[in-house]
């Protein structure tokens, strides 16, 4: 075992997480609730764990001899490595944060500690690379963000004044995903279509739109989000929008609740996802809605429900679709399974995430319901792609998609 | 005949006391020296932690001097200390719980308040009379004191049934939620060795009080010095009350041993005891432990914060029943959910 001298920089994590950190009362109710663990079983995931461990490694750090005479030592090479892998085979979903008895706010620990390892500079070799597409191309795809709105040549109809139309009253903030990853481009066309039909007066970032910066917050390189933070919200600002809308939820809660922190202020529009907006115009006689004969369920994405608190607003849109038969699958809302696209976990254990997919899928496969339904263009890519290859014979949709199909029927 | 007197040296267990108690907060001081060198609001992140004392303590004032106070209470007094959540996963593990933090607790706070009367009251001028005479506290005067016995064998034997539990959850049971390690074992074994030291002691006591010069145990309030046991506790005395400890105290004392034999064996009990709990003492800072003392402040706090979210929002977070419908939203003009 190679030895090596890791002090923890407390400076990662706030006041708040050493306490809470403190408060963990090693109940175990985070193992039972992890979906990762669930299918890994590998002791350095679970979350009890990795709180554990860094407690360990911290007070070795800082305890001076009161640490050796509790037993606690500096942390070894391979125990640093182990604890990186299960810091990132984590998707973030907070389903920990739920069954926690002192609710120790998780997934900001998990994102803390991926900072520190960062700064260890233990953390997958493929983040480099993320890091590079997202600092020097300001996407995560690595194409030219000049083609920001390559989802639109496929559509017979676009909707006029999609790149930056001045004086527009919501901008659309599609995000890299559902700009860049052609199977799910039918996400940003059915919400600008049904703005468009619904007559709301919008626009996008066209080729200004960089990425939100999540991908790289949660990568434990959040000091690369601010220079995004600026960009995107003074291209905004420039347009004199009122609001922003997307359809992601991470680029959402990244936008919501994230920019005003960084920048420190409010940003002077507001914020809405997609589902809260569709819902408004539907509920205000904006929208109509034709029969969809199918019987559906919804997946909460973990970046709207869990971390946003938004549950109702897709399932109110879903059950104002006539002809729709909505069933819940058995973890629902705050309990949701993730689907195992979130944390950039797939990016360091692509088997592991296909394992929790799976059982998302097989999930909604027991509902009974035909298509599986989210409010996130990754969700319905994860899941899209789990039912592929598990082979079910079940669809995935983005709400927005159902409701451009309904408007269309 | 009491401790002092058959040479349980008090002045010795005060002085020790007191040290361990201030060893205690001066481990507190030092920890949170360390929790300061985390972020703090309002402070560069890399600052001294000297530098985050008073922008932390402002804060914390900013949260207990505003709307958040009542959400905070009711959290600290339902999620806290009532361990609501944890009732809602599992009546037997809240049941289990329950049993050590709460008899812990509240034997912890008896016991201050016995110290307060016992020691201090009388070092301000008041007598032991007055002192025993003062409502409720007063009685706390003197463990024989029916209630007082009964209440302390309740919360003794909680204890003691609740590390049981614990330990067969642990060892027996081995919960697949639970990871056991050496070093959480080490809480688990000093607490079980409280409670069972706790009522050893509390039967030499029993013992060493209340046998004859011949060996036979004869309780009886006359035999405690007046000092000991003013004659205002007198109708209230009831040792038996305190039936596992009297029950043990009455089973040893068909040995028939002389009072100086139970006397030594108090002794070398009360001490171990002592030694114990000191030891649990130093150790609680740096121990899984810790969680009794930040678990109540942690959970207060966060669930203020997911209430106002909630409340924000408008929008619930609960389960539904798989396999049904979600009941039907009213419709709701502009965003709905804000």
């Amino acid at each position: 075992m190679t030895k090596t001298y890791k002090k923890v920089n407390l400076a990662h994590f706030t006041l708040r997480q050493m306490m809470e950190m403190e408060a963990c009362t090693r109940c175990g109710e985070c193992i039972a609730a992890c979906p990762t663990y669930a299918e890994a079983q590998s002791e350095e995931i679970h979350p009890l764990n990795k709180i554990a461990r860094i407690k360990d490694f911290w007070k070795a750090g800082h305890l001076g001899f009161l640490a050796r005479l509790f037993g606690l030592h500096p942390p070894s090479k391979e125990e640093l490595e182990a604890f990186s892998k299960g810091v990132y085979r984590c998707t973030l979903c907070a389903r920990c944060h739920e069954v926690c008895p002192v609710q120790i706010d998780t997934r900001a620990l998990w994102i803390a500690m991926r900072e520190q390892l960062v700064s260890w500079k233990l953390y997958p070799e493929l983040f480099n690379m993320l890091r590079d597409r997202v600092t020097t191309q300001y996407n995560i795809s690595g194409d030219d963000n000049a083609n920001r709105l390559v989802w639109t040549q496929n559509m017979e109809h676009v909707p006029e004044g999609l790149d930056r139309k001045q004086g527009a009253e919501t901008v659309y903030f599609a995000g890299c995903v559902g700009s860049m990853y052609p199977r799910v481009y039918g996400v940003p066309q059915s919400l600008a279509q049904i703005l468009e039909r619904a007559g709301e007066s919008f626009t996008t970032l066209g080729g200004e739109e960089w990425c939100c910066g999540f991908p790289l917050e949660i990568a434990g390189m959040g000091s690369e989000v601010l220079a995004m933070a600026r960009h995107n919200v003074e291209s905004v600002r420039a347009l004199g929008a009122k609001r922003v809308v997307t359809t992601c939820p991470s680029c959402y809660h990244t936008w919501a609740h994230e920019y005003p922190h960084l920048l420190g202020k409010p940003l002077g529009f507001e914020v809405l996802h997609a589902t809260e907006m569709v819902a408004g115009l539907i509920e205000r006689g904006k929208i109509e809605l034709h029969p969809v004969e199918q019987k559906v369920t919804y997946h909460d994405p973990c970046d709207l429900g869990r971390t946003s608190g938004i549950y109702d607003a897709p399932r109110r849109i879903l059950q104002a679709i006539p002809g729709i038969q909505f069933t819940e699958m058995a973890d629902n809302r705050a309990m949701s399974l993730c689907c195992g696209g979130g944390g950039d976990a797939e990016m360091a254990d692509p088997e592991l995430t296909a394992a929790v997919s799976k059982r998302r899928i097989q999930q909604a496969q027991e509902s009974g319901a035909t298509i599986v339904v989210s409010a996130c263009q990754q969700c319905v890519r994860t899941l899209g792609e789990a039912a592929r290859k598990n082979r079910i014979r079940m669809k995935a949709m983005d709400v927005n998609e159902v409701v451009w199909q309904s408007m269309n029927n | 005949m009491e401790l002092a007197e058959k040479g349980v040296n008090m002045t010795i267990f005060w002085i020790v006391h007191a040290v361990t108690l201030g060893l205690f907060g001066i481990e507190l001081l030092f920890l949170l020296t360390v929790w300061l060198k985390a972020r703090v609001p309002g402070v560069p992140a890399r600052a001294a932690w000297w530098r985050k004392v008073f922008p932390a303590i402002g804060y914390v004032l900013k949260v207990v001097f505003s709307h958040r106070l009542w959400p905070m209470l009711r959290a600290f007094f339902v999620d806290g200390l009532l361990q609501r959540r944890l009732w809602q996963k599992s009546r037997r593990r809240w049941t289990t719980h329950i049993m050590v933090f709460g008899s812990f607790l509240i034997l912890g706070i008896l016991s201050t308040i016995t110290g307060v009367v016992v020691e201090f009251l009388p070092l301000l001028g008041m007598s032991h009379e007055a002192a025993a005479s003062i409502p409720v506290i007063g009685p706390l005067f003197h463990a024989d004191v029916w209630w007082v016995a009964l209440v302390n064998e309740l919360l003794g034997l909680a204890l003691l049934v609740g590390m049981a539990l614990v330990l067969y959850r642990r060892f027996v049971k081995k919960d697949p939620q639970l990871r056991v390690n050496p070093i959480d074992n080490r809480i688990v074994f000093l607490l079980t060795a409280i409670a069972i030291s706790g009522i050893l002691t509390e039967a030499f006591r029993l013992l060493a009080n209340y046998t004859t010069p011949s060996g036979v145990f004869a309780p009886a309030p006359e035999m405690l010095p007046h000092e000991k046991l003013p004659a205002v506790l007198y109708p209230m005395w009831g040792p038996q009350w305190g039936f596992v400890g009297y029950g043990l105290a009455w089973l040893l004392g068909q040995l028939q041993l002389s009072p100086e034999v139970w006397l030594a064996a108090l002794y070398v009990m009360f001490w171990l005891h002592f030694v114990i709990v000191s030891a649990l003492l130093f150790y609680f800072p740096f121990s899984r432990f810790a969680h009794v003392l930040l678990g109540p402040i942690v959970v207060s706090y966060n669930s203020m914060l997911d209430h106002e979210k909630r409340r924000h929002r408008g929008d619930g977070g609960a389960p539904a029943a798989s396999g049904r419908s979600s009941p039907q939203v009213p419709a709701a003009a502009g965003r709905g959910t804000e």
